[in-house]
């Protein structure tokens, strides 16, 4: 402390204790202050301005520079502390906070005191002042630590060797149910279930040799005698001699974590169940069981809903007596009918907490109080689609308010039957859908095969039947003309001989019906075929038939197709035979095949200079029995064309004729080409 | 003399090969049965007779396939299972031509496959042919030969 000149009023064995007293100060680092009431000035030791980090030669010392240098929260409580000095009211000492020139808030504690001339008038004030913020600090952190152990969610409790609990936190009484001052003192074992004192003798064991438990999964028993899962992390505490003196346990409530656990494995061994195809009454009754023991209390039911009849049907129920089952199973939806009745027919959650009082109850009050079952929450199962599919009920022997956890609960039981039911009945849908189709599969099949049979037979009928009287009619009309040729004149065997056209004419009508028929009933053998050569073929077929006749062939080669032989046979003979008839009463017939690209495409023509067509019959071509020209002038039964078309459409292609009257036809047919046709009929 | 057996149940039909026979100067003797039935019956004495010495198997057998009682390929079946005659030539000759009476007809041991033409010129003219080769041409199995 400066020595304030002139102001000596003090004996000299007072100044040597001043000084002793400065220098005690300064080694613990108190810093002291003066402030003269007459003059109003202030004097601080060298201490002091560390304490505030300011030096003497910069900082201009007053009263008010003094102030400023305070907390500004401070401020005020620092004015009323040096007013009560003033006034000698002798306060405590003050703590506050002043902010260093370099920007740090420094923690400090003050003491000052009034000091009295000899007259007992107040001359000036004394006081000391010390930086305590590592100490400030050091407080906040415990406080802050304790807070942390206070707030937790975990149980944190002290446990001595000899195993009384010696701290508990709120966590604690939150998950077992004592308040601190019920249990602090008392054996941590009151927590452990009779069965498990030997588990807790094994970890007080390990805890003696300084070993730590870690999540350590067990059971514990409240205050109010429920069982709870909890997870158990229990240190040793030394103390600084490093000698263990007890030991620090955490614990967390993991019963929900593990009812939870619990009921997902559940959940996947129904679906396990489902697709293994378990009978879905056993499916439902093991998730019905599985809340029973989870909840252990409630009696759970699942209603089936028959939607077309309005009536719940039992789905599982197994805990519920057989005649209580009985009487439900076909009850009908509606509102006021029972819990499940109402929340089946409105799709809604009904819960009633008191079956004897609750009016939709009225007609089942009997029913209930034999079955003992007093108050019955009902969930409705809904499907995918949002509708009513059944119920999901839990009753109580007693009336009973469900909690969150309940409603919850049996929402999510709802939405897993729903998954159940519906997946099952997805099933039989799928497996009667099967059936319905696998029968008209038979039913179409033999629809085929009979009408495929009366085909065959009619086809056989025709061939064997229709010919026999046309034989006899030609025959016997050729014996009339050899035996009875004088007595028939020239006009009577002009008719018999019309009678023998008409006859063979109409046995090759029925042949090429037959044809026709066949070609639907015979099953394509794709096989490379040469177009050209087979045209060349038929084109030989036809001079042996009419030798007579010039014709001028061009055969292009290398059509060769994936294609029947034997149809695309017929389909040159047909198309060939028209060219070779129609140029007929040409002196010069030309009948060319060859191939060109028509659209690109490659297609197949056969070309004649014959006596053409008009083009607005070319729609009538191809249709059976459709002639253009009389038989007299052309032969023929109209059924070539027909044959070609179905033929070459088999195959895949196209047919089409152009031509102009005088001015030949051309008929063109195009075929798949032989790669699509191979992926389409693969070989062998 | 060989002997020819029209198994034929149109009169028509047998009026007609009668005619055709005699058309072209055939005089074989014609035996004609109106079914399968019939037909058997026949072989089973010609048969008995043949290994008697009494009398010849066919030379040929002429069968329709559409036959009351007992069909062609059943008559054709049978007579294939029959160790005496199943080396006998038999010709099927009807009216049809459906690809199945054809094949049929070949998988029970038809010789020959004939389609009676509409037209009597091509009927007498196949049944000519005919003659001529089963009657002329073709060497027959020892046991239709006749005893010399």
């Amino acid at each position: 402390m400066k020595k304030t000149p002139g102001k000596a009023d003090k004996p000299l064995d007072s100044r040597q204790e001043e000084f002793l007293m400065a220098e005690s100060l300064r080694a613990a680092h108190i810093g002291s202050w003066l402030l003269d009431l007459a003059t109003n000035r202030v004097v601080w030791s060298d201490e002091t301005y560390r304490v505030y980090g300011l030096s003497p030669e910069s900082f201009e010392l007053s009263t008010d520079s003094f102030l400023s240098l305070i907390h500004a929260d401070d401020l005020a409580m620092m004015n009323e502390w040096l007013r009560a000095c003033m006034a000698d009211e002798k306060p405590d000492g003050i703590e506050f906070r002043a902010v260093r020139p370099d920007g740090n808030l420094k923690y400090l504690y003050g003491r000052g005191s009034l000091v009295r001339d000899s007259g007992n008038n107040p001359v000036r004030m004394v006081g000391t002042v010390q930086d305590i913020t590592e100490r400030k600090l050091a407080e906040e952190k415990i406080r802050h630590l304790a807070s942390i152990v206070e707030s937790s969610n975990d149980a944190l409790i002290g446990v001595a060797l000899d195993e009384k609990i010696l701290s508990w936190n709120r966590g604690a009484d939150r998950i077992y149910g004592y308040r601190s001052d019920e249990i602090v003192g008392r054996p941590v074992s009151v927590l452990v279930p009779a069965n498990l004192r030997n588990e807790l003798a094994g970890i007080m064991e390990r805890l003696k040799r300084g070993e730590s438990v870690e999540h350590f999964e067990t059971s514990r028993v409240r205050k109010d005698g429920n069982l709870i899962q909890v997870s158990l992390t229990i240190s040793p505490i030394k103390d600084s001699s490093g000698k263990i003196t007890g030991a620090s346990t955490l614990a967390r409530d993991i019963t929900e974590r593990t009812v939870l656990e619990k009921r997902e494995r559940m959940r996947v061994r129904v679906l396990e169940d489902l697709t293994k195809g378990l009978p879905l009454r056993e499916i439902l009754t093991e998730i019905v069981l599985h809340i029973e023991e989870e909840n252990k209390g409630p009696i759970a039911s699942v209603l089936l809903l028959d939607k077309e009849a309005g009536r719940l049907l039992l789905g599982a129920a197994p805990s519920l007596p057989k005649f209580y089952n009985d009487t439900i199973h076909g009850m009908p939806i509606g509102q006021g009918i029972g819990s499940c009745g109402t929340a089946a027919f409105t799709g809604k959650r009904v819960v009633v907490e008191n079956i004897q009082t609750h009016p939709f109850w009225e007609a089942f009050r009997d029913l209930a109080m034999r079955a003992r079952v007093a108050a019955c929450w009902s969930e409705p199962i809904l499907s995918s689609q949002g509708s009513v599919i059944g119920t999901f009920a839990m009753y109580h022997r007693i009336p009973y308010a469900p909690t969150d956890r309940d409603l919850d609960l049996m929402k999510s039981m709802a939405g897993l039957t729903s998954v159940v039911i519906e997946h099952r009945q997805a099933e039989q849908k799928i497996q009667q859908l099967n059936e319905e189709l696998e029968k008209r599969v038979i039913a179409r099949t033999a629809q085929l095969e009979s009408a495929n049979k009366e085909l065959e037979a009619f086809a056989y009928s025709v061939s064997h039947d229709l010919r026999a009287p046309l034989r006899s009619i030609d025959g016997f009309s050729k014996i009339l003309l050899e035996d009875y040729a004088d007595k028939l004149d020239e006009a009577g065997r002009e008719n018999l001989q019309i009678v023998r056209n008409a006859s063979q004419r109409m046995a090759r009508l029925i042949d090429d019906i037959l044809q026709l028929s066949r070609l639907n009933r015979t099953p394509l053998r794709l096989l490379p075929v040469d177009l050209s050569a087979l045209a060349a073929t038929v084109a030989d077929d036809l001079r042996k038939l009419e030798p007579e006749r010039r014709v001028n062939f061009q055969i292009e080669a290398g059509g060769i197709v994936l294609a029947d032989g034997n149809q695309m046979r017929v389909v040159l003979e047909n198309l060939i035979g028209n060219a070779w008839k129609f140029t007929g009463k040409h002196p010069d017939a030309n009948i060319r095949f060859g191939r060109e690209t028509r659209e690109g495409t490659p297609v197949f023509f056969v070309r004649d200079n014959g006596v053409g067509f008009d083009m607005k019959y070319a729609p009538k071509l191809f249709g059976a029995f459709q002639r253009l020209h009389a038989t007299s002038e052309f032969p023929g039964t109209g059924i070539g064309l027909a044959s070609v078309q179905r033929i070459i459409n088999r195959h895949g292609g196209k047919v089409w004729i152009e031509g102009q009257v005088d001015g030949g036809a051309t008929a063109y047919f195009s075929l798949p080409k032989p790669e699509q046709n191979h992926e389409k009929n693969p070989p062998g | 003399m060989k002997k020819i057996l029209l198994v034929e149940d149109n009169p028509d039909d047998v009026k007609l090969t009668r005619r055709a026979l005699r058309e072209n100067k055939i005089a074989n003797e014609l035996v004609v049965v109106s079914d399968g039935v019939e037909a058997m019956e026949h072989l089973a004495k010609a048969s008995a007779a043949a290994s008697e010495g009494t009398g010849t198997l066919p030379s040929v057998i002429l069968l329709d396939l559409k036959l009351p009682r007992m069909d062609g390929l059943e008559t054709l079946r049978k007579i294939r299972a029959d160790e005496r005659l199943k080396r006998l030539p038999v010709v099927v000759l009807t009216s049809s031509k459906e690809e199945t009476d054809i094949l049929r007809s070949y998988d029970h041991g038809a010789n020959s496959y004939i389609r009676k033409p509409v037209d009597f010129e091509q009927f007498s003219k196949a049944v000519r042919e005919l003659e001529l080769y089963w009657l002329i041409l073709n060497e027959p199995p020892p046991e239709i030969a006749p005893a010399p």
